[in-house]
């Protein structure tokens, strides 16, 4: 959903995605590019690069491979909530471009109606997984494993 | 009070599982809703096993639900029975603090009510 309201919002959108059966997706979602983030070399070309990123990983990982691809001031905003800490990132990679780390949380009700006017306006929808309530358990194993491409949504008529 | 049906973590080993769960009854200021789709987000996942170390458990995770409504109270002005109603994953804030004066009740300053696992002002956790 990230990469469909920052297209429709008028963004040149890059996708960084760690597995590759995702590329062609991201294009399909709105991605005017996809970046392999276990490729360094396909890391390297999008070094000060970027306006913003919006870091939606909910793992901890090294935040300065991806804070090094942001331009001076630009900023990254982390949405996702890792168990443990990320590795702290390194000073220099912040202030010699004046770059920012930041966090959000979600929006409030007034905010989050205007996003859901803003996707039907602009027709923007999710792609989803349908399943049962007694798929749960499978499903969370298969987030574990990354096994996931769209959200799950529960039918929950299946619940009786 | 409401009995619902719902799957439930009972522990952060359990899988989840078919639970009833009790709602206090609905005041004048609450829509209930007949739940159609629920959305399962990483937070649900995290929130079951207790990662977060704030788990109260039964714990019944999913915050992101589409519904019909079914009833409203006689304060509510915005939704009717039969109306879709989307709940996400606040429920609840204090009302009077700076961010909520400011209609930014996600920030709420003492603490907003989570969908799930999370105290209720007055009455239950959720
Ligand atoms: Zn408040």
């Amino acid at each position: 959903m990230g990469v469909k309201i920052a297209n429709a919002l008028g963004a040149h959108v890059t996708l960084f995605t760690t597995s590759s059966s995702k590329v062609d997706d991201g294009r399909r979602l709105g991605a005017h590019e996809v970046c392999l983030s276990t490729n360094p070399a396909d890391m390297a070309r999008y070094t000060n690069r970027l306006d913003f990123i919006l870091n939606t990983v909910a793992a901890p990982h090294n935040l300065d491979a991806y804070l090094s691809l942001l331009k001076r001031d630009g900023t990254m905003t982390l949405v996702g909530a890792p168990a443990e800490p990320h590795p702290s990132p390194g000073v220099f990679n912040l202030i010699f471009k004046r770059r920012q780390l930041a966090g959000s949380l979600i929006g409030g009700v007034r905010e989050t109606q205007e996003m859901l006017d803003f996707c039907a306006q602009h027709n923007v929808l999710s792609d989803i997984e349908p399943i049962p309530i007694d798929y749960i358990n499978t499903a969370y194993e298969r987030m574990l494993r990354n096994d996931v491409k769209y959200r799950f949504v529960i039918d929950m008529t299946t619940l009786n | 009070m409401t009995t619902s049906k719902a799957y439930a973590a009972v522990n952060a080993q359990s899988p989840l599982c078919p639970h009833e769960i009790h709602r206090r009854d609905p005041g004048p200021e609450d829509v209930t809703i007949r739940i159609l789709h629920c959305g399962v987000c990483h937070s649900d996942l995290h929130t079951a096993r207790n990662e977060w170390k704030n788990t109260i458990y039964p714990c019944v995770p999913g915050h992101e639900i589409v519904g019909r409504v079914t009833a409203v109270g006689r304060a509510v002005k915005n939704f009717r029975a039969g109306d879709l109603a989307g709940v996400g994953c606040m429920v609840d804030s204090c009302g009077h603090c700076a961010s909520c004066q400011d209609g930014e009740e996600q920030y709420c300053e003492n603490g907003f009510t989570g969908t799930y696992n999370g105290p209720v002002f007055g009455g239950d956790n959720t």
